[in-house]
């Protein structure tokens, strides 16, 4: 089983976050506009695949996940970069995976969980058009993705991190920008949270993240059955992608330990929660 | 059985200009209502497997008595089975795909990729409609599902007139555009916050129902109309909505027509017949003087219609507290 987790940007990228990690997918699929994302700069992103490449990881490149006609020769760039350079491309818009099968047959794609892949017959149409793997919509049950992954697709879970729970044409974070008193991209790099009743949610771009961090630990054998697990931390902190990359590592490796597990719980700023494995609201819970 | 490749859509019609006025049928009382006032078509979700409350939705003898309806109106009537069903249901969905086709209906209107595959190659004379909720967002995803067997895609309320045109020419596609409808800062088919909030999983008869997932079937509790605050380092703001709002169109209208939209749409399955009513009555009216004249006196159109807005808004507040009170209290009957 492959542990990825998601960098994006090279400041964010070093060997001792990353080695934890048996692949890392490049860039923010969530704005063009991020600081030094690595789907538009392409400089960087070479640089990056290479650090990769030495420090003996897999190299995946994101794109943007909600590219509207204007976006598309934007994406197309980046598709063609990654493809000559990368081990493989996500996508999560259905134009653009059907471009990347039509024009570059060879390069393995990877559907993202923005994809909003809820059945077998969507599923079966995707592998058919010569994706690879395929990150199933976020609020699949267990029992759903097992019904994906028998059409002999590969099939990636987020184990950990922070899901997006909405994604829009607009960044709803930079009306509050003279509020704040930051703008674009700055006002992104600070940690910023909607909160209302018991709900928290994290604006990043122009997507919606869960506010609590989806932990897999205590059930990590209930999902053993993917090809691939990620530590989703587009938006975190270095440390973050370390800690929990290493906990996660020694969870595959060595089992449960409930000092690990109390360190996650410590690394969740506002809780953790199950997301939709379980069919309950993704925000709960439930122990192991 | 229909043949509907070969049945022409009752639209409305100027020359070579050609347009579609499509109503919410949530009972059988508002199928009868939308085309006493002038619609050309209407939709009605099917029980269990549209995006809306059970509570708007139809079972197969209402269905065959709304087809009954519209076609006595001459019109036609779209099915709506626009919720992601679970992984493996595909079985019952090609039983209930029979069943919709035995009755007559005109369409069918699908939120999946891979079922519009199915419903493509097990009944190529049913037209498929691309839902709201698929949120197609370009040119190569609309010929994508032109190509899966959609033959009407339903664009999503931040498009542009000029990526409709786009959209259209490139993918070979119909477009239906929603003129009462809501909208807000998340694309629909991509929003699961209302689910994340609360969700509570039930089964009629041996379908999956998932009560708080609008995408799946359920209801949408409209968390984003809570009061929010924006929280770093301080509290930046407080006291605000994530946007969500209703919006009645009127001077984009002959613009879209002119433009060759197919098929302009009225949402609102949830709300009174009577409302339902005067909103289509007001769009026909609109439609036919401008088709017939080529202009229209807009400003009297928009005082009819902020009276409309009104009433509208009235019921849209009650049935948003019901559903609040719904999400805390989890319950299953919204």
């Amino acid at each position: 089983m492959e542990l990825t987790t998601n960098v994006p940007n090279l400041e964010s990228m070093s060997e001792c976050s990353l080695k934890p990690y048996d692949a890392v997918y490049l860039g923010m699929p969530f704005c063009f506009e991020y600081q030094g994302n690595l789907i538009t700069e392409f400089d960087d992103l070479e640089v990056a695949v290479n650090l990769l490449r030495k420090w003996g990881k897999k190299a995946y490149v994101t794109t943007f996940a909600v590219p509207r006609n204007k976006d598309l020769e934007k994406v197309y760039r980046t598709v063609e970069k990654a493809a000559e350079i990368a081990d493989a491309i996500e996508a999560s818009n259905l134009g653009v995976i059907r471009y990347i099968t039509r024009e570059y047959p060879d390069v393995r794609v990877h559907v993202g969980g923005l994809a909003n892949v809820y059945t077998v017959s969507t599923a079966e149409l995707l592998y058919s058009l010569g994706v690879s793997r395929i990150m199933p919509a976020y609020e699949l049950p267990i029992e759903d993705i097992e019904k994906i992954k028998e059409t002999g697709v590969e099939v990636e879970l987020v184990a950990h991190g922070k899901i997006p729970v909405g994604i829009g044409h607009e960044c709803f974070l930079k009306r509050f920008s003279d509020t704040v008193g930051k703008d674009c991209p700055k006002i992104c790099m600070d940690s910023m949270f909607f909160k209302s009743e018991e709900l928290v949610l994290k604006p990043f771009g122009h997507a919606t993240l869960s506010g609590k961090d989806i932990c897999m630990y205590e059930h990590i054998e209930k999902i053993s059955f993917a090809d691939a697990l990620r530590i989703e931390t587009i938006s975190e902190r270095i440390g973050y992608r370390e800690a929990v990359g290493r906990i996660y590592r020694r969870r595959i490796e060595k089992g449960f330990s409930k000092t690990d597990f109390e360190k996650l719980k410590e690394l969740a700023e506002h809780g953790i929660a199950n997301g939709f494995y379980f069919n309950k609201a993704g925000q709960l819970y439930i122990p192991g | 059985m229909v043949s509907t490749s070969t049945k022409q859509v009752n639209s409305t019609f100027r020359g070579d200009i050609m347009v579609e006025l499509l109503g919410p049928g949530g009972n059988l009382e508002m199928v009868e209502a939308v085309f006493e006032a002038g619609a050309d078509s209407v939709y009605c979700g099917v029980k269990g497997w549209s995006r809306r409350s059970k509570k708007y939705e139809l079972d197969i003898s209402q269905l065959r008595e709304a087809v009954r309806i519209a076609h006595n109106h001459s019109g036609q009537l779209r099915a709506a089975v626009n919720a992601m069903p679970k992984a493996g249901e595909e079985g019952m969905f090609k039983n209930l795909l029979e069943e919709l086709y035995s009755i007559e209906v005109d369409a069918i209107i699908l939120n999946d990729i891979g079922l519009m595959k199915i419903t493509n190659e097990r009944y190529p004379d049913l037209k498929i409609v691309a839902s709201i909720g698929s949120s197609i967002l370009n040119k190569e995803e609309a010929k994508l599902y032109r190509e899966a067997g959609a033959s009407l895609l339903v664009a999503d309320c931040k498009m542009s007139l000029e990526e409709i045109r786009e959209i259209k020419e490139y993918a070979k596609i119909g477009i239906e555009v929603l003129i009462h409808a809501n909208t807000d800062f998340t694309y629909l088919g991509r929003c699961w916050i209302s689910s994340y909030k609360a969700l509570k999983f039930d089964e009629i008869d041996g379908k999956a129902y998932y009560i708080g997932s609008p995408n799946r079937g359920g209801v949408c509790f409209r968390p984003c109309l809570l009061r929010w605050s924006l929280v770093g380092e301080k509290i930046y703001a407080k006291d605000f909505q994530l946007p969500n709002d209703m919006f009645l169109m009127l001077d984009e209208i002959p613009v879209l027509i002119d433009n060759g939209v197919d098929c302009l749409k009225i949402q609102g399955r949830e709300y009174s017949v009577p409302l339902i009513r005067d909103i289509v009555k007001l769009y026909r009216n609109f439609i036919d003087e401008y088709l017939s004249k080529g202009s229209v006196n807009l400003e009297e159109y928009r005082v009819k219609l902020s009276l409309i807005a009104e009433k509208r808004d009235s019921e849209r507040l009650r049935r948003t507290l019901e559903l609040m009170k719904a999400a805390w209290e989890e319950k299953s009957e919204v």
